[in-house]
């Protein structure tokens, strides 16, 4: 197995603040991964450690077996990145800003980058702050695909984009990657996007990984199992992850499986959405106040 | 990475060498319009009619009258390096870091070092260039401002010569250096400012009169005398004040109280001139200056000190950027 990023122990402190607490992960390439978790998780800080842009404060990380902050120069003629917000120049053109990726990166393509600007009907002489949230969007990510990397981060791509700009820029992606491109690693904060693209989710809580794993396994071993009101009785076999009660109804998210029973107990697949929510609430009650 | 950092900062760079010729035109032609028309009023050369110098009073003014507002451009001279701290220097990297366009260039393949030290070396290349021509008019500063020649040459030290050079470029790094530590342009252009003028007012006042032991000299403290003065022409006079026997300064209540004894001192047979009676309490008049001869020096000392300053904020910076989370 090629591993694309790989971490243990990695630990971030922003004065007082822990943005990660001994973050163990390791993942694989070929592959779309998803980071969620709430605001403050740690996923742009992990982000930012593995482009180099921040030094770890403690704890080790490797991508494509380089350490990003004493081997940026080259790990990132390998990596592509798109910061959060997407930051460009407002006053370049668009082809003064894939100027900036043809003359730092020695891998750069600019044949691939003139086309797939020409692809989307970007304007090559436009200056970026006359360009839309999308077209934006599409010439940052131009500007990571030009340089032909083999891992791809991608922090909150789809933020701030219309429906019909977040589906076209995911559907890009993933043909991106399905005609041999890069490994992705992305953060997102719409789950159901994530849903949709990401082969791998990996679930950041409070700077530390809860979950780490394939998507399908993951929707496939949890399921929620809802009945009439009870408290603290064992339902079946597996790992309650959260229990959460309304009036007469109690609803289990479980990891492992169950049988529907007489008693009007009913059990149905959870989605990614409510695995990650509910993991996310455990993790929150389980914060002692 | 040069051609990120000229289009990255096209417009200031051009703004700052536009700026820069058009002083320089405008110093070239309005100081030399100002010298030939003094040499042809002849200014300087006027001698005085008996009992008055009015004659000489209406030739200057005439002067001052007919350059008009040119002398304006003494003043601009004087905070061309002041504006180029501030709107190049503060947005050098503030700006970046401020917008975030600072991921952009770093995740890039070049390294912190290489993206700090080109963005900070081709803007200090640039500037450079531009304070190396308006650094000539010194001359013409000179000439609006009335000093004829190399006469009282200190008067423009500040906008002539090395220093003017030395000052661009110490702007540039001092804004550079605020606005990477604080990742804010406005922040930058301020505070870096504020520490250029600083800097600036620290060395011409509390420094510069020091660059070497300041001369002294003595002479008869007398109201009525008007010779000519005891130390050489073009000199900076630092001090020129009336002190007693000990050397100790004294003003002019102390000179009044000494004064009240004058009377009774010549009523008693003592001189009946006030100089020759204060010269034998041992008042004197100390001028303390700095001679002309030194000015080279000192432009070139304070040409050395703000170009360390200005290469100690640019290491400073590129440390920075090197060491610190981006």
């Amino acid at each position: 197995m090629n591993t694309v990023l790989e971490t243990s122990g990695l630990t971030k402190r922003y004065g007082r603040t822990d943005a990660l607490r001994g973050c163990d992960l390791l993942l694989a390439g070929g592959k779309v991964t998803g980071l969620v978790g709430p605001n403050g998780a740690g996923k742009t800080t992990l982000l930012q450690i593995a482009v180099g842009l921040h030094r770890p404060t403690a704890g080790r990380i490797r991508v494509l077996g380089l350490d990003p902050w004493r081997e940026g120069v080259a790990l990132l003629s390998r990596v592509g990145f798109v910061a959060q917000d997407r930051p460009l120049h407002p006053g370049f053109t668009v082809a003064e800003t894939l100027e900036i990726g043809r003359r730092l990166n020695p891998r750069w393509d600019h044949a691939y980058a003139l086309a797939r600007v020409k692809h989307f009907g970007l304007p090559l002489d436009r200056p970026v702050r006359s360009l839309s949230t999308g077209q934006r969007a599409q010439v940052a990510l131009t500007l990571a695909l030009g340089k032909r990397p083999e891992v791809l981060l991608l922090d909150e791509p789809v933020a701030n984009l219309d429906p019909v700009a977040r589906l076209e820029l995911l559907e890009e992606l993933m043909g991106v990657v399905a005609e041999d491109g890069p490994s992705v690693i992305l953060s997102s904060n719409v789950l159901a996007d994530v849903e949709r693209v990401c082969e791998h989710v990996v679930i950041l809580i409070d700077g530390r990984v809860r979950i780490s794993g394939d998507a399908d396994e993951l929707v496939r071993s949890h399921v929620l199992v809802s009945g009439p009101r009870r408290s603290g009785k064992d339902p079946a076999d597996g790992e309650v992850i959260e229990v959460r009660h309304a009036d007469r109804q109690t609803t289990l998210l479980l990891r492992g499986h169950a049988a529907p029973s007489e008693d009007g107990t009913e059990v149905r697949p959870a989605t990614l959405e409510e695995i990650v929510v509910g993991y996310l609430r455990s993790e929150r009650e389980e914060v002692p106040q | 990475m040069i051609w990120l950092t000229l289009r990255e900062h096209r417009a200031q760079l051009i703004a700052m060498s536009v700026t820069a010729a058009l002083l320089a035109i405008g110093l070239a032609v309005m100081g030399s319009y100002a010298a030939a028309l003094r040499s042809a009023l002849g200014v300087d050369t006027c001698v005085p009619l008996p009992n008055t110098n009015s004659n000489c009073v209406d030739l200057s003014v005439e002067w001052t009258r007919r350059i008009g507002p040119a002398p304006f451009l003494i003043a601009a001279l004087f905070l061309a390096p002041a504006l180029a701290a501030s709107f190049v220097g503060g947005p050098l990297f503030g700006a970046a870091f401020e917008r975030g366009t600072h991921r952009l260039a770093l995740t890039q393949a070049v390294s912190r070092s290489r993206w700090g030290a080109t963005q900070i070396g081709v803007v200090l290349a640039i500037t450079l260039m531009s304070a190396l021509v308006i650094a000539q008019f010194g001359w013409a500063a000179a000439a609006l401002g009335g000093v004829p020649g190399p006469k009282d040459a200190f008067n423009t030290f500040d906008v002539g010569g090395p220093p003017v050079v030395a000052y661009a470029l110490f702007g540039i790094a001092v804004g550079g250096l605020v606005g990477a530590l604080s990742r804010r342009a406005l922040t930058g252009m301020f505070v870096g400012l504020l520490l250029f003028a600083g800097a600036r007012a620290v060395a011409a006042f509390e420094l510069r009169p020091n660059y070497q032991p300041p001369l002294v000299a003595y002479e008869r403290t007398d109201w009525f005398a008007n010779g000519p003065p005891i130390y050489p022409p073009g000199a900076w006079v630092l001090h020129a004040r009336d002190v007693d026997g000990q050397g100790r300064p004294i003003d002019f209540k102390e000179l009044d109280r000494l004064m009240q004894g004058f009377g009774p001192s010549a009523m008693a047979g003592g001189p009946t001139n006030p100089g020759d009676y204060l010269t034998n309490l041992g008042v004197r008049k100390q001028v303390i200056y700095q001679p002309a001869e030194r000015y080279a020096e000192f432009q070139w000392i304070e040409f050395g000190l703000f170009t360390g300053l200005a290469a100690g904020c640019a290491l400073l910076t590129i440390v920075l950027i090197r060491r610190r989370d981006a």
